[in-house]
């Protein structure tokens, strides 16, 4: 389609200064080039020097990563551990969770629409206001769920200072605020289904659940690939909720790798940008798997 | 026969929606409970000894009286900050993207394709990667907690960039040929022609970016660390309530609730807008 406009577009005398239409893009390019290219390559530049500017080679690596000597290098390592946990729990339930409200969406009960919109409600607001909210509510003593366990005669669960309740706070909060986006995503994958291979199941006697599995899922999987990679890459990124609402504790168990590179940003820069550089190529590598991945399945 | 099955199959419908009903409605009071309660809370008179209730055993506005007052909180000179870097963000933002879409769906240049293809393949570059040389940037422009600091660097946003370009592309060329007889410049189909016929994808793209911007934490928290309080946008400084251990315990909910309520209005006056554009990036990436 495309390429069958553009001739015509060359034949406009208008189009044919060509220089004048680059010039519609000059604006975003000066932008882009000044804090995006520039950015990304002095940040290059900077994880390879150190604080007095010098080159130093692959030294700020080799000590956040191998030199146990290196007082940083137990902090950064815990922060990434900590976030490949959190990814690892939180991916799958972003997933899982999101799906099956999507598929009870799908079935278009009465008021699915107010269910959808209430439920895509929280990811508009901002981290601050949602920490704040699941602070109060998950505090010992003060919060609301303390009063409810307590009401019912159960004992007091420190959830935000002791573990695993400190991950599964971040959790339940991570879900709270986040599965909306991936409701509506898959939502808009589920609704290209044609429905009449449900009734054609259904004739034959399937049951839905089992049409769900044997041919929902399939036919999903596309969607649910692209949910998975969005999921992961958000989830790298794992950064307010523990600085917020555990503040990383106890006992940094939950001090997340953005953290540590925040912690270092101002006095260390050197250590933070080679910190960030690992950080990003993980996700540049999951990106890159993905469009492997993508590209084969359209072969 | 037919109607046997069609019988059976809506019996099987009828309580399937049923079922996918009661589980929505446990989910959605599950979902919205917290909410209910912090706007409960932020309304008792006392909420240290009322805590488990939602509707408040003594009501008052105390809580956003003292939450509006207190001089540690300035809470409306946060928000005036926020609707100030969020409304300028936005609108320069979708001038900037406006124009860039326009010579990139559009206008036919030289290598127009090449820089196009680029820019697409910056998308895969993880944010993070940028946050340490960004920071040193604008400490050498100068520029730590300047509100420039907080608005310059989304100017170069890709992701809707691109959006406003597609609608760009999808207006008709009959058009721009008519337009171009008449005598209308490059500049003035864009203004005349293009502009006019996408406000729907300057909506989106507006409403998008004007919620991650207010809601933007990490960037801000570093370009604007170390100001006086009344510098802060909403969320650094409800951030500074949480983390003050206030025992002003309603207030802070007030606090919770005031800043969640310009994004709630947004989003419930374009609720469909923008559950829409969100299922359109699942599909485009």
């Amino acid at each position: 389609m495309e390429s069958s406009e553009k001739p015509a577009l060359h034949k406009l005398t208008v189009f044919r200064k060509q220089f004048y239409g680059f010039l519609f893009a000059v604006p975003f390019l000066v932008i882009f080039a000044m804090f995006f290219i520039y950015p990304f390559f002095s940040g290059i530049a900077v994880s390879f020097a150190n604080r007095k500017g010098e080159w130093i080679g692959f030294q700020n690596y080799h000590n956040i990563l191998f030199n146990t000597e290196f007082v940083y290098q137990a902090d950064f390592l815990r922060g990434l551990g900590n976030t490949l946990l959190f990814v690892a729990i939180s991916v799958p339930l972003l997933i899982v969770i999101p799906l099956f409200i999507a598929i009870l969406l799908d079935i278009k009960p009465v008021g699915y629409k107010f269910f959808r919109a209430l439920l895509f409600m929280p990811t508009v607001f901002s981290i601050s206001a949602v920490v704040l909210m699941w602070k109060r509510v998950l505090e010992v003593e003060t919060g609301f769920v303390d009063a409810a366990l307590k009401a019912m005669g159960l004992g007091q669960i420190d959830f935000l200072g002791s573990q695993p309740w400190a991950w599964i706070s971040l959790f339940v909060v991570t879900v709270w605020w986040t599965m909306g986006t991936n409701i509506v995503i898959l939502g808009a994958g589920l609704k290209n289904i044609d429905k009449t291979v449900y009734e054609a199941a259904s004739i034959d006697g399937a049951s839905y659940i089992r049409t769900v599995f044997s041919i929902t899922l399939p036919l999903l999987a596309g969607q649910i690939v692209v949910v998975l990679i969005m999921t992961i890459l958000a989830s790298f990124n794992i950064y307010g909720q523990p600085l917020l609402l555990t503040a990383g504790g106890p006992d940094r168990s939950t001090q997340v790798a953005l953290m540590v590179i925040v912690n270092n940003l101002f006095d260390r820069p050197y250590i933070a940008a080679s910190m960030a550089l690992l950080l990003g190529l993980i996700m540049i590598a999951i990106s890159l798997i993905q469009a492997a991945f993508a590209r084969r399945g359209k072969d | 026969m037919e109607k046997k099955y069609k019988a059976k199959l809506n019996i099987g419908e009828r309580r399937r929606k049923i079922v996918a009903l009661v589980l929505l409605i446990v989910i959605s009071l599950l979902c919205v409970l917290p909410l209910l309660w912090a706007f409960g809370t932020s309304f008792k008179k006392n909420a240290l000894t009322d805590v488990m209730s939602i509707i408040p055993r003594e009501f008052s506005f105390d809580n956003y009286v003292k939450l509006f007052s207190d001089k540690d909180s300035p809470v409306l000179r946060w928000l005036l900050n926020s609707f100030m870097v969020s409304g300028i963000h936005t609108v320069l933002y979708l001038i900037v993207a406006a124009l860039a879409g326009y010579a990139f769906g559009v206008a036919q240049w030289k290598g127009r394709d090449i820089v196009f293809g680029l820019l697409l393949a910056t998308a895969m570059v993880p944010s993070v990667i940028n946050l340490v040389p960004l920071y040193n940037l604008i400490t050498a422009m100068n520029l730590n907690g300047n509100v420039l600091a907080l608005i310059l660097p989304g100017l170069g946003g890709v992701l809707y960039m691109m959006l406003i370009r597609q609608y760009f592309m999808s207006v008709p060329k009959e058009l721009i040929e008519a337009a171009q007889l008449e005598g209308l410049g490059q500049f003035g189909i864009f203004l005349r022609i293009i502009v006019p016929l996408c406000s729907s994808a300057f909506m989106v793209a507006g409403m998008m970016t004007f919620i991650g911007s207010w809601n933007d934490y990490l960037w801000p928290s570093i370009a604007m660390a170390g100001v006086e309080s009344q510098y802060l946008t909403l969320p650094l400084g409800i951030a500074k309530l949480l983390g003050d251990n206030n025992i002003q315990y309603g207030m802070t909910m007030a606090g919770a609730i005031t800043s969640m309520l310009p994004t709630l209005i947004v989003y419930l006056f374009l609720q469909n807008k923008i559950i829409e554009s969100v299922a359109n990036t699942g599909s485009k990436s």
